[in-house]
């Protein structure tokens, strides 16, 4: 291996592409000089890096990983169809009958539908897409606007949900019938057959397009024609879902052949791109042939931007006139010169259908986008673009939220939108100014934006420094919308706040009662359990959320401490410790691992709970304490103490300044900060009746006379 | 695993950075057996889905076999590494199991765009998904003999999903080479694949 000649070539490549693609020959010229043999090699590499890119993403590390699986498979692992082990087994409440195919977008079954007895198509997500939590949500909220669609030319998607693993899936309608894909292959269709495919086509497109829904993949698999001749659009949403794994380095990717020349640029797209792909699946269902093709999607991208499609007449010469205007009308360039939506398109669609003419507007005529929805589209895409951190996996409240949400999001002010979604993702929720901030431009971008305001009272409830904000955020939540989140917030502004504990569990309960299966109720009420005493119903709660949402760390993490406080030290230990695999990163874990530290701290563990507290990030001046170090619990003192000299209204010093000087024994200063967070009505006092760190205060009476101030006498 | 072994290993990962090369013969098959076995138990999970998360599955095993109070950064790396290696080496054998049973071992007669398609289509044959590997496979030797480091650093980012970060704490190099090597070594891949497959 010649090292200085790799080296040379590996730097020139990196030169190279990074230059606007007509440079290089130029500088490859310059820097290879003489040496024909780097010369010949470098322009092999350099023309060839975005097919080789795409190769090793699409076709190789999805062979591997199918690879995977099949090598570690009990059966031979055959694709064919029937020979699948998951044949015959249960999800949810549907039981698999048969698989049908499995390509890019995961694995596609049909299936029983155990409760309402019907048959349905299971389709479930690939697992690295569920991996990106701002996908996931684009891709549910897409999906659940397309499944309110309810037109007939519109596949029906009746639910979205999760494996116990995990996994997204859909459940969709299930139809007798054949994609366009094979129809196209058996040769080309009569005119009027395919001009009836395009109208129902654009028919169901115009629905979506007037709700402002962009379909993004229209391409012939997409499309399902019924043994009865209708047709049904599928995969609302999904596009993008597809292309959020792979616009790595910039590049859109989706079904090359029928992206618009914009989609190509990876710039956000609106109605007028699926008039493209329509246009271009129009061509095809005509001519067999694509207008545009190529080996390599470079040189195809290429085409899509600056050649004129194949001659449409030529392939199909007994097609008529206003027929081959049609085509080219939908494969203009720019968008503004095609028809401005699918009902504009239908339009045109019928007049030849009628034996009239294409209908053409004035090719200049701009128009706004229809009621602005589109502009939801785009707002997510741009903090997508702005924000796409991920690694973090959607936690189940979160999709319901988003879920629930959607029912409203077209009512919902876009931007105000964006910031909600950019709130939910922050976590863990102590370090949430970030989210507050974000949650209340929303309200300010969107008065009427329930959902945001009952997030916004929730997290005011338990960290905001101002009662009446919290207050008057509560009221005006459940004013706009009495809904469960609205619920929550009450519930937990009402013992946060007020230590109103029975009124909480009202709250709560109310929270429950509206939606059975809100985790998040559940959860709220289980620690509120907790903190009043009642160890097994509190558990029993949070179990309940778990089993909702089994990812959910702070769920997890909340029966944990649920044992913690109940000190049954052994339990607690496991539930944490399950909490750990939850998390991603040592970010994710390190609330947990404080948790952990506390446990052993409480089972006199000291050298155990210290290495918990340092793996947390952060070790407490009490651990070390017992070990006979006295010295950090003083100096953390001293800094606590100068930092409520700044800021008075931090919530959590005082708390902390009393658990150091629990730990110190020095019981009449810990209680006499105990008392000053009374005073300005800490919320960390919920946990005053519980917390093992203050049992050699209990038998104190100015500790007893505290608890029953926070209403909490045991 | 209880924890005498979890120490065990970390250990040998601790002489793998000293730069002890024997710690590796030790650590392959312990790696290796550990991924099948986890592998396999993830298989009986339903997956909905025919494909197994590497990634997650290194991951996995990092977790279960390593004293986590031990791990470096480093020493979390040299282990990515390592499993990488046992991913290559279980996907080549069942590649060259799978060909043989089926075909006596004979050269496939797709090209690679052809496989390509197909490999991308509803439903994926298990015998094109054996070809493209074992073309992978050869490939992949072939980029030994150029540029030995471009290959490790294919192991570290295709078979075990390393970050570019974590290739470079493995292979003790910058993340810029990582970064320069990784993208010419994609290329001389594709080009191989595509001889390899040639009919």
């Amino acid at each position: 291996m010649d090292t200085a000649r790799e080296d040379r070539i590996e730097r020139l490549f990196e030169e190279a592409s990074a230059l606007p693609p007509e440079q290089r020959a130029a500088f490859l010229d310059r820097a290879c000089g003489s040496d024909a043999d780097l010369r010949a090699e470098m322009e092999g590499l350099v023309a060839h890096a975005d097919k080789a890119h795409r190769f090793v993403d699409r076709v190789a590390g999805p062979a591997m990983a199918r690879a995977m699986g099949e090598a570690m498979g009990d059966s031979r692992g055959d694709a064919e169809p029937g020979a699948d082990p998951f044949v015959g087994q249960q999800v949810a409440h549907f039981r698999i009958l048969e698989k049908l195919g499995g390509g890019g977008m995961g694995r596609v079954y049909k299936a029983l539908d155990l409760r309402l007895d019907r048959t349905v198509v299971l389709k479930f997500l690939p697992p690295h897409l569920g991996a990106d939590e701002e996908a996931t949500q684009r891709f549910i909220y897409e999906a659940k606007a397309a499944s309110g669609l309810d037109h007939p030319h519109i596949c029906v998607i009746y639910e979205i949900r999760e494996t116990d693993q995990g996994r997204l899936f859909i459940a969709m309608a299930h139809y007798e019938g054949e994609t366009l894909k094979p129809k196209i292959a058996r040769g080309p269709l009569q005119v009027r057959e395919a001009l009836d495919y395009v109208a129902q086509i654009a028919e169901g497109l115009q629905r979506a397009h007037a709700s402002g829904i962009v379909h993004r993949d229209i391409k012939p698999a997409n499309v399902i024609v019924t043994v009865r001749g209708k047709v049904k659009i599928l995969d609302f949403g999904l596009a993008k879902m597809a292309g959020s794994d792979l616009t790595r380095e910039g590049t859109a990717i989706g079904t090359v052949a029928y992206m618009s020349p914009e989609q190509t640029h990876g710039n956000g797209v609106d109605a007028r791109t699926d008039i493209w792909s329509l246009g271009v699946v129009l061509y095809e269902m005509l001519t067999g042939k694509r207008p545009f093709s190529s080996e390599s999607d470079q040189t195809l991208i290429h085409g899509i931007r600056h050649d004129a499609p194949k001659p449409f007449r030529d392939l199909r010469p007994d097609a008529p006139a206003n027929v081959a205007a049609l085509v080219s009308r939908c494969l203009e360039k720019t968008p503004e010169r095609r028809y401005h939506d699918a009902g504009e398109l239908l339009a045109a669609v019928r007049a030849v259908q009628a034996g009239g003419t294409a209908v053409r507007r004035p090719a200049w005529r701009l128009r706004v986008p229809p009621n602005g929805s589109v502009a939801v589209v785009l707002g997510l895409l741009l903090l997508v673009a702005g924000t796409w951190l991920a690694g973090k996996r959607p936690r189940q409240a979160e999709v319901q939220e988003t879920a629930r949400l959607t029912a409203a999001a077209p009512r919902v002010d876009p931007d105000a939108f964006a910031l909600y979604l950019k709130a939910s993702r922050v976590w863990p929720p102590r370090t949430d100014s970030e989210a507050i901030a974000s949650l209340e431009q929303a309200i300010e971008k969107d008065s009427t934006f329930a959902l945001a305001y009952a997030t916004v009272a929730r997290r005011y409830a338990i960290f905001g420094r101002d009662r009446a904000t919290a207050e008057r955020t509560v009221a005006k939540a459940l004013a706009l919308d009495p809904s469960p989140e609205a619920y929550n917030a009450r519930g937990l502004f009402l013992e946060f706040k007020d230590f109103d504990w029975s009124a909480a569990e009202a709250a709560f309960r109310r929270a429950i009662e509206l939606s059975p299966h809100n985790s998040r109720a559940h959860h709220e009420l289980g620690q509120l359990l907790m903190r009043v005493g009642r160890c097994d119903e509190a558990a029993a709660a949070e179990q309940h959320a778990v089993l909702q949402d089994p990812r959910s760390r702070q769920f997890q993490g909340g029966l944990g401490e649920i044992y913690l406080n109940c000190r049954r030290y052994d339990d607690a230990v496991r539930e944490f410790e399950t909490t750990l695999h939850l998390g991603r990163d040592a970010r994710d874990s390190s609330n947990t691992y404080r948790d952990l530290g506390d446990v052993y701290f409480y089972e006199r563990q000291y050298a155990e709970a210290l290495a918990m507290y340092e793996k947390a990030g952060s070790v407490p001046g009490w651990a070390r304490t017992p070990l006979g170090s006295r010295q950090e619990a003083l100096q953390q003192i001293d800094k606590l103490k100068s930092a409520l000299a700044r800021d008075d209204r931090d919530i959590g010093v005082r708390w902390d300044l009393a658990r150091l000087y629990t730990s110190l024994g020095e019981r009449d200063s810990a209680i006499t900060w105990l008392e000053r967070a009374y005073e300005r009505r800490d919320g960390m006092l919920v946990y005053l009746r519980v917390m093992p760190h203050f049992d050699p205060l209990r038998d104190d009476l100015r500790f007893q006379a505290l608890l029953k101030k926070v209403g909490l006498t045991s | 695993m209880d924890r005498a072994s979890q120490a065990d290993i970390a250990g040998l990962l601790e002489a793998l950075q000293q730069g002890d090369s024997a710690a590796f013969d030790t650590l392959f098959p312990l790696v290796y057996e550990e991924l099948r076995g986890l592998a396999h138990r993830q298989r009986r999970r339903w997956q909905g889905d025919d494909t197994l998360d590497t990634t997650a599955l290194v991951h996995e095993a990092y977790l279960k076999l390593v004293d986590q109070s031990r791990a470096s950064f480093e020493s979390r790396a040299h282990f990515l590494a390592t499993a990488a290696k046992a991913i290559r080496h279980i996907l080549m054998n069942y590649a060259r199991e799978r060909r043989a049973q089926k075909r006596g071992g004979d050269q496939p007669r797709l090209s690679l765009e052809e496989l390509g398609e197909r490999l991308q289509g509803e439903v994926v044959l298990s015998d094109d998904n054996a070809d493209l590997l074992a073309a992978l496979d050869s490939a992949l030797r072939e980029l030994e003999q150029v540029n030995e480091r471009q290959s490790r650093i294919v192991e570290c980012r295709f078979f075990g999903g390393m970050t570019i970060e974590e290739t470079a704490a493995a292979l003790g190099i910058s993340t810029a080479s990582v970064s320069r090597g990784w993208a010419v070594a994609q290329v001389r891949l594709h080009q191989a694949v595509q001889r390899e497959l040639q009919p």
